[in-house]
């Protein structure tokens, strides 16, 4: 005959062996003994502590277990309970202990209280053993996934995480695979016009949104065999698979115009282009050359554009090596005090006497004589001189001036600035200390810039000059007319003067239609309260006709050409023209 | 005997049979109530009245502090009679009692948790003398679950006590009810915990009336409330043998469910047995399908009983719960009885229960309701029954 204790048991097993922890199989273990034998309160201890109580608060439990083996518990509220224990487990060993009212256990009972402890101690060693086993389990995934995860950075150095698209190591790989194939490869090396500004404006995430879009159109661009790598910043790369320079063009020009069209980032629309050179390449050619060679085709399609495309040839080789030694030299020469300053009057043209100076910078080249500005600014605006050779500029006609000023204090000066300087965030503080340093009062300077700067970022431009004007410099806007002049902005610019670009008076005897545009710029400047100054007067009647038309100063040959610094205190001395 | 008053404090009960909600809770609040203000009044009703208007007419009798609780049921004891359809209100008041309540909403899959709600309401109650009286729905589940919780909260030296809502067996839904005189809330899915504090003894009782029949036999094979195999044999063979039932009786669902209800099995303890209906049987799995978990194994018996047995039990139940009073008699007392057991005794049956209670305490109100599970936890720590009658008597 079955004793119901006996198969209480098999219940008992099966509920505690099911949890996977070991406080919920102890939980379990102290319900269920204490149910099955109808005892009031339940518990395992650890040591001398009550880690878990059924039918009674553990602290109190604990308070009230008697120090030693006993038989008896008086809990409140509760008739004294019998107490039955057994113990399960090897060291730290615990027991199960039940305590209940009216009978004590009875040897069977006893038997089935140890019976449940050691139940309870081989579920604790089980589980004891499949946490040990899961832990190990776990380790094993983390390390696996930790090389998972190593091989994923080996390849996210091969893939752009930004585009999905293959990055310069791996676009080399395999240009160096086609490079061993008789067949030609072309190379198109794009770099996005505009993207800076973009990235400025509208922040970097928005300049990472353009870059996914980029590069989802050069894809869409391309065929299967063909590869699009995105180089670095804003540059991208095309192979064109089994493709010749002449079939390369359509291609690149297909480019350009998937990337003229607008994007939508952060809720707008915005324009970008690129410019694209393209290298082509057959077996023997060396991948990080043909790259190379397609790189300086791009520099001269920006040079000649934007929005250019334009095929390698090896003379342009030659160019970039006569760019890298002029920078160079570039470099050298304000270390080796090359640059002179030339002045060019200001002449007031209602009394030809002149009231101020334009600094121009010339380069004086050992060996080669005289450079002209054009021919050394725009490198240096590139490569980011320009802010030293301004600075230089600046302090020299500066000083210079200053020392003019003695003897004729209302003389002005004007030097120009260009776009890269003007963004810089230093500029105004610079201007200010090289002022205070040359001792020149900041109203007797007028720092002169081209409406293209102006007009490409004018919010960082009117911030820039707000904060030239609060120091007291002058500004002019240099070379007007020929940029496109947003009427606009020209009012809300914080500027002084206009300079009126020569092209409008490049004929010697002005037309009535030259002379109504100029009419136009000079009312125009009145209204804003702004001083104008023609620039290029030649001739004696151009001369008249603009100061008839009321301008206020004049510039040029016929006025006065550039002169020496040596030569400036005597064409102060009395009126050059009449 | 509808209201008996000690000291200032009295328990009252009242009944209805009238069909329209309203004023069946009006004659029943009013019988129960007799114009004074209760601390706690619980209503029984059957499915099928519009709950709102019936509380309409209870409410309009309380006091602004008092609790209303109660739930749907298989039958409702109160005001010295039995009905099957209607509604019973018992209330009690006065001084040297507290009542707090907590509802557990949402308990289905999460009992243990919802047991351990419902009793969190103990905590505000300091008599000396306290219980735990819970009003769950009986159709979610393994209700075990929800006493484990309960008692965990409450320990072993309060009492737990109650029943689980019913609908008629339909075992389609059920309601619980909670609130007050501004309102009251229908629920389901939901355990009432009622904190009940008494300057005097509270006492709970419980008693069955089954007796073992034949051999007992290992429950091989089980998940839950299905029964698969005993003694490794398909349970549903065990029983149609056992019992001598011929497989056709599987065509006539009434009539096995009146074999089974008849025959429970009783899961071994050390104090008796734990009863568990057999409610249904799956004719191709072989298996029988109980209201509570049974759980696999465990020793178990074909139960068996007569009707005087049965009947005896409530009265017993009752004197047991009296008898913890310290000879006091008792103010009134609240009855759970197990709405299966009604069936078993049949209407003729319920008569004689009724007057077995009332000899038990001659001139003290009761009230109640048939359940479908009982609540009764004094000694050890189970408090789940089945097939079972489980009582309060307050000193």
């Amino acid at each position: 005959m079955n004793h119901w204790s006996t198969h209480q048991l098999t219940e008992f097993f099966a509920a505690v062996c099911s949890p996977q922890d070991e406080r919920a199989a102890i939980t379990i273990a102290v319900e269920r003994a204490a149910e099955v034998l109808e005892a009031e309160v339940g518990a395992v201890l650890r040591g001398d502590r009550v880690e878990v109580a059924r039918g009674v608060d553990r602290d109190l439990l604990d308070g009230a277990l008697p120090a030693g083996p006993a038989s008896q518990l008086s809990l409140p509220g509760l008739e004294d309970l019998n107490i039955g224990t057994a113990r399960f487990g090897a060291e730290p060993r615990g027991s199960l202990m039940v305590a209940r009212a009216g009978d004590p256990l009875d040897p069977e009972e006893r038997q089935l209280l140890q019976a449940m402890a050691q139940t309870l101690g081989l579920a604790l060693d089980n589980i004891a053993l499949l946490t040990a086993e899961r832990r190990l389990r776990e380790e094993r995934e983390r390390e696996a996934a930790e090389r998972l995860a190593l091989v994923e950075a080996v390849r996210e150095a091969r893939h752009d995480s930004l585009t999905g698209l293959p990055t310069r190591v791996l676009f080399l790989e395999i240009l160096a695979g086609k490079l061993r194939l008789t067949v030609p490869t072309s190379v198109l090396f794009i770099d996005l016009d505009r993207f800076k500004a973009v990235n400025d404006s509208l922040g970097h995430r928005a300049g990472d949104d353009l870059l996914g879009h980029v590069a989802a159109r050069i894809r869409d661009c391309l065929r299967p065999a063909d590869v699009g790598a995105r180089i670095g910043g804003d540059e991208f790369a095309v192979l064109l698979d089994t493709t010749v320079a002449d079939d390369a063009v359509p291609v690149a020009w297909r480019l350009i115009e998937a990337l003229r069209r607008p994007f939508r980032i952060s809720g707008r629309d915005v324009f970008i282009g690129a410019s694209i050179g393209i290298a082509t390449g057959t077996a023997g050619f060396d991948a990080d050359d043909l790259l190379g060679n397609a790189d300086v085709a791009m520099y001269r399609a920006k040079k000649d554009g934007p929005g250019k495309v334009i095929v390698f040839e090896p003379a342009m080789h030659a160019e970039a090596l006569a760019r890298l030694t002029l920078t160079a030299d570039l470099r050298h020469a304000l270390a080796a005090d090359e640059f002179r300053l030339l002045y060019q009057p200001l002449i007031r043209l209602e009394t030809g006497v002149a009231t101020g100076v334009e600094a121009l910078i010339r380069w004086k080249r050992p060996g080669r004589g005289y450079v002209p500005p054009v021919e050394f600014l725009p490198l240096a605006e590139e490569n980011g001189m320009i802010a030293d050779i301004g600075r230089w500029v600046l302090r020299a006609a500066g000083e210079q001036a200053a020392r003019w000023r003695r003897t004729h204090p209302a003389l002005t000066l004007n030097v120009n600035v260009s776009g890269r300087q003007l963004t810089d965030p230093q500029f105004a503080a610079d201007v200010e200390q090289t002022l205070t340093g040359c001792g020149l009062p900041a109203g007797a300077v007028t720092l002169e810039l081209t409406e293209s700067v102006l007009m490409n970022d004018p919010r960082t431009a009117i911030a820039c000059l707000g904060d030239l004007r609060d120091l007291g410099v002058g500004l002019a806007i240099d070379d007007f007319g020929t940029g496109y002049s947003s009427l606009s902005y020209l009012q809300r610019l914080p500027v002084d003067e206009l300079k009126i670009d020569r092209a409008f008076i490049s004929r010697a005897e002005p037309t009535a239609a030259d002379l109504a545009v100029i009419r136009t710029v000079v009312e125009l400047a009145r209204t804003l309260k702004l001083r104008t100054v023609v620039e290029g007067v030649e001739t004696e009647e151009q001369h008249r006709a603009m100061r008839e038309l009321g301008c206020d100063y004049g510039q040029g040959y016929h006025l006065c050409r550039p002169i020496e610094p040596e030569s400036v205190p005597a064409a102060f001395a009395a009126p050059l023209v009449t | 005997m509808d209201r008996v008053e000690l000291d200032g404090r009295w328990f009252g009960t009242g009944h209805s049979t009238l069909t329209d909600p309203a004023s069946a809770g009006a004659e029943a609040a009013a019988a129960a109530l007799n114009g004074r203000e209760p601390l706690v009044v619980f209503v029984f009703c059957s499915v099928g009245y519009h709950v709102p208007e019936l509380f309409d007419g209870i409410r309009e009798r309380v006091g602004a502090g008092t609790v209303i609780v109660g739930c749907t049921t298989s039958g409702q004891i109160g005001g010295g009679t039995v009905s099957r359809d209607g509604v019973s209100v018992t209330a009690w008041g006065g001084a040297g009692f507290a009542v707090r309540t907590h509802v557990s909403r949402n308990v289905s899959g999460r009992l243990r948790d919802a047991g351990v709600e419902a009793a969190s309401c103990l905590g505000a109650v300091d008599q000396p003398h306290r219980a735990l009286l819970m009003l769950a729905d009986g159709l979610t589940g393994n209700q075990h679950e929800i006493v484990r919780g309960a008692f965990s909260v409450a320990g072993a030296v309060v009492p737990l006590v109650g029943g689980c809502a019913g609908d008629h067996l339909a075992y389609v839904r059920t309601y619980q009810f909670h609130g007050g005189r501004d309102g009251v809330e229908i629920l389901s899915d939901a355990v009432v915990g009622v904190a009940v504090g008494s300057d005097q003894p509270l006492g709970v009782g419980i008693a069955h009336g089954w007796r073992k029949q034949g051999d007992a036999m290992i429950v091989t094979s089980s998940q839950d409330g299905r029964v698969h195999e005993l003694d490794g044999e398909p349970a549903l063979d065990v029983l149609l043998r056992r019992l001598g039932l011929d497989e056709s009786i599987l065509d006539d669902e009434e009539a096995f469910r009146q074999a089974a209800f008849s025959h429970p099995l009783g899961l071994s303890r050390r104090s008796g047995e734990d009863i568990r209906v057999i409610h249904s049987a799956d004719r191709s799995a072989r298996s029988l399908i109980c209201l509570a978990d049974v759980p696999q194994g465990a020793l178990a018996w074909m139960m068996e009983s007569d009707h005087g047995s049965l009947t005896d039990a409530a009265g017993q139940a009752v004197a047991q719960a009296v008898g913890t009073l310290g000879g006091r008699t008792p103010l009134g007392a609240m009855v759970f009885d197990c709405a299966a057991r009604r069936i078993a005794i049949g209407e003729d049956g319920v008569k004689p229960e009724h007057d077995g209670i009332a000899a038990v305490i001659p001139d003290v109100p009761f009230g109640g309701f048939y359940t479908n599970g009982e609540i009764a936890r004094v000694r050890g720590a189970l408090g789940m029954h089945h097939f079972t009658v489980a009582t309060l008597a307050l000193g």
